[in-house]
């Protein structure tokens, strides 16, 4: 299970770490060049514990192959629920609450 | 020639991917429903009953003394005790060879309490296993054909995973990208997702696919090494695999008390990791004892070599005796997924059923995208793919549906009961694939896809109505393999029934602006 987390953890920090999604995600918002950066070594560092994680749960063999198969229930779960995001190119960035 | 190269790559992608998609969905339609081979067997004979669980020594006990009445002088004794997804003790024998004929077999599930092979229920069926061995026999095709041509389709399938990822341009900057309700768009980014998301598991299912077929295929590296001999390589790759060959004697001894090897085997392993216990040569002086552990991706198993007759530890050898063969284990490993419990094997049906959506997006993107270019007036091959599309995509989960619908309403006892439940898959396929020819595509696509809801879904009330193994009674017993079929059932249609909902909202979506403003203006 923390093996799952950590991979749906760091597929999401994957996606949002390109621009495109980042605006949908926060909306209008760009993020900065450091933001993207930090978003992406955060998502593979997460990958890289979410491997560790599975291997210890579950072997080597069995480990790797539950890995793979979690980052399909990651992309495909992440790509199909961005979708259901207010298209951000269609209302003016509305200033962040504060 | 650089574009020229990405241009080629899309046209092979295309027509490899095309010309057989449809044997392609087959193949990956009954391979996912084969990792629930026995659970569907289950479903299909409700009727046999369950084994309490005993311990080792007692299956082995029990093996030992059926085998050595019914099949003294064998050449292989096999052993499976009861384990996770299968309930039942099983053996398995082979006699010697007696010429020309090819050797007898047997293959029984043993009722513990009786030592008795638990009898055959009324109900003759082919159950998942016939579901199962679809995906690389097909049916009424000879084995040898069927096994080439099905080789030859994983080839194009490993052709059309190569060329797209190399024509995917952005397949990087697309990862995450579904844009949904824009026609075409869609299809492809539907395609692309499904495809990227699950490639690991496509290039895993079609390479360790194509290694089945190798020898089918390219039986010249066979040659290459051993001559034209055809029976060689075959005993070369045994021999790697580490297949025991052991010599007759004239001499006859007692085979040993098989009991205390399986628990040796047990204290070395833990409870529950003896697999199989094989004897070979039973009641012949230079017999063998092989115990083989249970667990692991791979195919291969480590094991524990047994003298025969005094019991007698000779060695033990490792799952994979170098790199290629634990390749080759691991490869088909994965492919089997023998090792998979339940939250995997769900995993595994998971990426069988993107498998299924992949080629059918891809399917229907061909159409799509013609569809786009030549407007209204389609030529004869665009309407021949549509209609196949609807036929196959959506008609062929209709006939697997008759295949369980005639499981419970052929009448119990009637002659070739097994083989008429697979005639009714072939002929509901059969009418499903007509069926579009005659009516308008859009309207085919929607109607088949509420048959395929209806046929689906209704199953859990035709199982009550024709059985005592209904949700009411699993749910009650926490007999989980019972309901979750009936379970699975309601949601493959469920999933039907949206797809039919959202094609009818797009048949909808078509018609005159005027209209759908008008009926929208009605509605406050």
């Amino acid at each position: 299970m923390t093996g799952f987390l950590l991979t749906l953890a760091g597929t999401a920090c994957l996606c949002v770490s390109m621009r495109k999604h980042y605006r949908q995600v926060v909306r209008g918002a760009s993020p900065t060049k450091r933001r993207r950066y930090a978003l992406r070594v955060a998502g593979y560092l997460l990958l890289a514990a979410a491997v560790y994680a599975c291997i210890t749960e579950a072997g080597v063999g069995v480990g790797l192959t539950a890995f793979a198969a979690y980052l399909t229930i990651g992309v495909l779960g992440i790509a199909l629920l961005l979708p259901l995001l207010p298209d951000p190119r269609k209302r003016p960035a509305s200033p962040p609450p504060c | 020639m650089k574009g020229g190269f990405r241009q080629s790559m899309a046209w092979l992608h295309t027509w490899s991917g095309l010309v057989f998609c449809w044997v392609l969905y087959f193949m990956f339609v009954t391979g996912t429903l084969g990792y629930f081979d026995t659970e569907i067997d289950r479903w299909m004979q409700p009727e046999r009953a369950l084994a309490e669980p005993v311990p080792l020594d007692t299956s082995i006990g029990v093996a030992t003394r059926y085998l050595e009445r019914e099949a003294e002088g064998a050449e292989r004794w096999s052993i499976t005790p009861a384990h996770g997804r299968e309930p039942h003790l099983s053996v398995f024998f082979e006699m010697p060879k007696d010429g020309e004929e090819p050797p007898r077999r047997g293959k029984e599930r043993l009722d513990t309490a009786t030592g008795e092979p638990l009898p055959e229920p009324e109900r003759a069926t082919g159950g998942g296993q016939a579901l199962y061995r679809m995906h690389y026999v097909l049916h009424y095709l000879d084995r040898e054909v069927a096994f080439r041509v099905v080789g030859f389709i994983a080839m194009l399938m490993l052709v059309a995973i190569v060329s797209g990822v190399v024509i995917h341009k952005k397949i990087f900057k697309e990862f995450f990208t579904f844009r949904p309700r824009k026609g075409q768009r869609s299809w492809l980014d539907a395609h692309n997702l499904l495809s990227v998301a699950s490639l690991p598991f496509q290039l895993m299912i079609t390479y360790s696919g194509l290694l089945f077929a190798i020898g089918t295929w390219m039986p010249l590296i066979g040659v290459a090494s051993y001559g034209f001999d055809s029976k060689a390589p075959g005993e070369a790759i045994s021999a790697a695999l580490g297949e025991l060959s052991v010599e007759r004697s004239a001499k006859a001894a007692p085979v040993t008390d098989l009991t205390a090897i399986a628990r040796q085997a047990e204290a070395q392993w833990g409870p529950g990791r003896v697999g199989h216990l094989e004897v070979h040569l039973p009641g012949d002086a230079n017999a063998r004892v092989t115990a083989l552990r249970r667990g692991g991706v791979s195919a291969l198993k480590e094991r524990l070599v047994f003298d025969g007759t005094t019991g007698e530890l000779l060695r033990s050898d490792p799952a994979h005796a170098n790199v290629p063969v634990g390749i080759a284990g691991t490869m088909v490993g994965l492919h089997e997924a023998h090792f998979a419990a339940p939250p995997m094997r769900w995993l595994y049906a998971l990426w069988g059923l993107l498998g299924c959506a992949m080629v059918a997006t891809g399917a229907i993107y061909w159409t799509a995208k013609r569809k786009k270019k030549t407007g209204e007036a389609q030529s004869l091959g665009y309407r021949i793919v549509d209609a196949i599309n609807v036929g196959t995509i959506v008609g062929l989960p209709v006939g697997v549906a008759a295949y369980f619908w005639a499981n419970r309403l052929l009448p119990i006892g009637m002659d070739h009961r097994a083989e008429w439940e697979m005639h009714c898959l072939f002929l509901v396929w059969a009418v499903c694939l007509l069926y579009p020819v005659f009516r308008p595509p859009a309207k085919a696509w929607r109607e088949q896809a509420w048959l395929a809801a209806f046929a689906f879904g209704a199953l859990p009330i035709l199982n009550a109505l024709t059985t005592e193994a209904h949700l009411g009674n699993s749910l009650g017993r926490g007999d989980w393999v019972l309901a979750g079929f009936d379970l699975s059932a309601v949601g493959v249609g469920v999933g039907f029934a949206v797809v039919a909902l959202v094609l009818g909202r797009s048949l909808e979506a078509k018609k005159p602006r005027a209209f759908s403003l008008a009926k929208e203006a009605k509605v406050p």
